[in-house]
């Protein structure tokens, strides 16, 4: 029994010599995300759907295994923009912008790597979060029987049950990380958000899957904790 | 590196794979010929457009999803008949229609149904109107709504006759006009005199025409005739002095509706500055509740007809019944959101406010669709847009009057709530 148990305390050991250096590590961050929707046009074929950009701030944890690789769980909220146009000819000027604002927390693997001061890294993972609240603005029309009048409009969109608030999906990004002291240092993040849950619900009958994708820039403060 | 790329590649294929595909929407109108040759199909087809654009999901309690699960088998079995040399009643396909969408909030709503295999002797085609059965049901209804119609052109041209008896007012101007071109619609103009002598300007219109009609003021024709008394009615309210004008009635009973630039005469002339008069919204996408946001539908005043009819309190009285319908109920409608004097007598109205821009599919990938030859196999006509009024939705539901006056409880006749008009601004 004793013999059996050797190698798994060899592991135990090495995995502890690993942990004796480990660091938790805080910080802040805010920038900016590119977002875009991956919607099919449901036969409105004078629409095209773009990408927008909104800002993103969020807060990390970080736990150091080693000197290459960390555990990051991080909790963000990022306005997720993306923007519909019409194309025909006497509708030229309505639009919509869609302001989504969602809370994401992520928890990712950050592989590491470079000097003591000077760090790159690679980021993997899942993120879980839900659709706080949405804003729409742009210019929509109304019309009398010969003319067509175009009006501005900004305000909170309510949800129905169509909307489906919980989303989840994976991550994946690349950084540098600069220490100027001991303790603190700053970080620059690129990180695309995948969502794998649809923004719409599908009905019995019909299917129309909706996916946002973010790419978000952040620049960030650390702070080594212990 | 390079092993981390090719991972992060493998792993991005992998993610979008977990991704649903949309199931792209055959849009309105894109269907120019019969796209099916089956009950089924043609169920499905329709279906599927009137659960995408169809504006009133929001208010619509039909249980969509279930028609389509209860119905579907039904008309399936059909198919299988038809497969078996049998043909079709168009009845059996009505009562499978009806009970599908007959009950549907929109009150504009026809849904025209070729049958694909029609019983011998049969005409081959059929008709659900949602708010052609729920008027039929209530208990104010006398008649069906072209006999209504009829009757109350015979009592428009005969108006005189009908107030010969009555020795307190009296009819000083009358005009009976028919238009055929540009629209297809009558006016009954008649200037009513009340024992204090003071005048009351009375229009009655089976449709909402006013715009097109007055394109033709002018022309030697039967339009131009129509525009000059419609500028007569309009020029007399006003310029008759206060004490002279005891009020105006706008006789919209068995009005089928028209234009909406209508309004510029009839509420654009009594009005001072621009004002929001309704608010639309239109489908924004194929989500049921997917829409645009409610915008201002605004009404600039009227120079040529105006007339502060607020500050002089001259009553503005409208006069409605079950078979009021579309623009002519959302004249009433409007005239009671905006203008204080305007006070209303009738029936509740029939409940089809949401506007529709037929011609213009492509608008809002909602509304009407199909060919009214059924070409398609099928046409429905829908409203492309929502609307309410001060927060009212008032689509299949209709104005209630201020003053009701049932036709059915005065022996079908359309005088007596002319009487309560005449009653009410003799008050005045």
């Amino acid at each position: 029994m004793i013999l059996k148990l050797k190698p798994l305390l060899i592991s135990v050991a090495i995995l502890t010599s690993s942990v004796a250096s480990a660091q938790w590590q805080v910080g802040i961050k805010a920038g900016c995300g590119i977002t875009s929707a991956d919607r099919s046009q449901s036969g409105r074929v004078d629409e095209t759907y773009s990408s927008g950009t909104g800002w993103a701030a969020g807060a990390l944890v970080q736990y150091s295994f080693t000197d290459w690789l960390a555990i990051r769980a991080e909790i963000n909220a990022m306005d997720r923009v993306h923007r519909m146009d019409r194309n025909i000819h006497y509708l030229d000027p309505v639009h919509t912008v869609y302001h989504n604002t969602y809370l994401l927390v992520p928890v990712l693997a950050d592989f590491s790597f470079g000097g003591k001061k000077l760090r790159g890294h690679m980021y993997a993972g899942g993120f879980a979060g839900y659709w706080l609240s949405a804003r729409r603005e742009g210019t929509t029309f109304w019309m009398t029987d010969y003319h067509v009048y175009f009006s501005p409009f900004n305000e909170k969109a309510t949800f129905s049950d169509e909307q489906q608030r919980f989303t989840a999906g994976i991550q994946a990004g690349a950084g540098l990380s600069y220490r100027f002291s001991e303790r603190w240092g700053v970080l620059l993040d690129a990180m695309y958000c995948y969502d794998l849950v649809s923004y719409r619900k599908s009905s019995p009958h019909l299917i129309d899957s909706r996916y946002l994708g973010s790419l978000v820039f952040t620049l960030g403060v650390t702070c080594l904790l212990f | 590196m390079k092993k981390i790329l090719a991972l992060a590649s493998i792993l991005t294929v992998l993610a979008s794979s977990c991704r649903k595909e949309a199931v792209p929407e055959v849009y309105y109108n894109e269907v120019m010929k019969l796209a099916y040759d089956t009950y089924a199909g043609q169920f499905d087809f329709i279906w599927k457009n009137i659960s995408t654009g169809y504006v009133f999901w929001d208010i619509d309690t039909t249980n969509w999803d279930r028609v389509y699960d209860e119905c579907m088998p039904q008309l399936m079995a059909l198919d299988n008949q038809v497969n078996q040399g049998q043909s079709i009643q168009d009845s059996v396909l009505l009562g499978i229609y009806q009970t599908a969408m007959g009950q549907m909030t929109d009150h504009h709503m026809s849904v025209a149904i070729k049958n694909l295999h029609p019983a011998p002797g049969n005409v081959g085609h059929i008709q659900v109107r949602p708010g052609i059965i729920a008027m039929n049901k209530r208990p104010e209804y006398i008649e069906p709504r072209l006999l209504a119609l009829l009757r109350l052109l015979d009592f428009q041209e005969n108006i005189e006759r009908e107030f010969s008896a009555d020795k307190d007012i009296k009819i000083i101007e009358h005009q009976f006009i028919t238009v055929e071109t540009p629209e297809n619609v009558n006016y009954g103009y008649n200037l009513f005199q009340l024992p204090d002598g003071r005048l009351v300007p009375y229009l009655w219109q089976s449709a909402a025409t006013l715009s097109p009609v007055f394109e033709y003021m002018g022309e030697d024709n039967e339009a131009g005739r129509a525009a000059a008394v419609l500028d007569h009615f309009f020029s007399l309210i006003s310029t008759t002095p206060r004490e002279k004008l005891a009020g105006i009635i706008l006789d919209n009973r068995v009005n089928a509706g028209g234009w909406q630039d209508d309004l510029d005469y009839l509420i654009g002339s009594y009005i001072n500055e621009e004002v929001t008069m309704f608010q639309t919204r239109y489908k924004e996408g194929p989500g049921r509740l997917e829409h645009s946001v409610w915008t201002d539908y605004k009404q600039k005043p009227l120079a040529k007809y105006h007339r502060d009819i607020t500050k002089e309190n001259i009553p503005f009285i409208i006069l409605i019944d079950l078979a009021s319908i579309s623009m002519g109920e959302i004249e009433p409608i409007c005239a009671r959101a905006l203008l204080p004097t305007a006070y209303i007598i009738g029936e509740t109205s029939f409940g089809a406010t949401g506007p529709l821009q037929s011609e213009l599919v492509d608008l809002n990938y909602g509304g009407s669709f199909g060919n009214s030859d059924l070409s398609t196999g099928h046409y429905v006509y829908t409203s492309d847009f929502e609307s309410r009024v001060g927060g009212t939705n008032y689509e299949g539901k209709g104005i209630v009057p201020d003053l009701e006056v049932i036709r059915k409880d005065h022996g079908g006749s359309f005088k007596a709530a002319i009487d309560a008009a005449l009653k009410y601004a003799g008050e005045r």
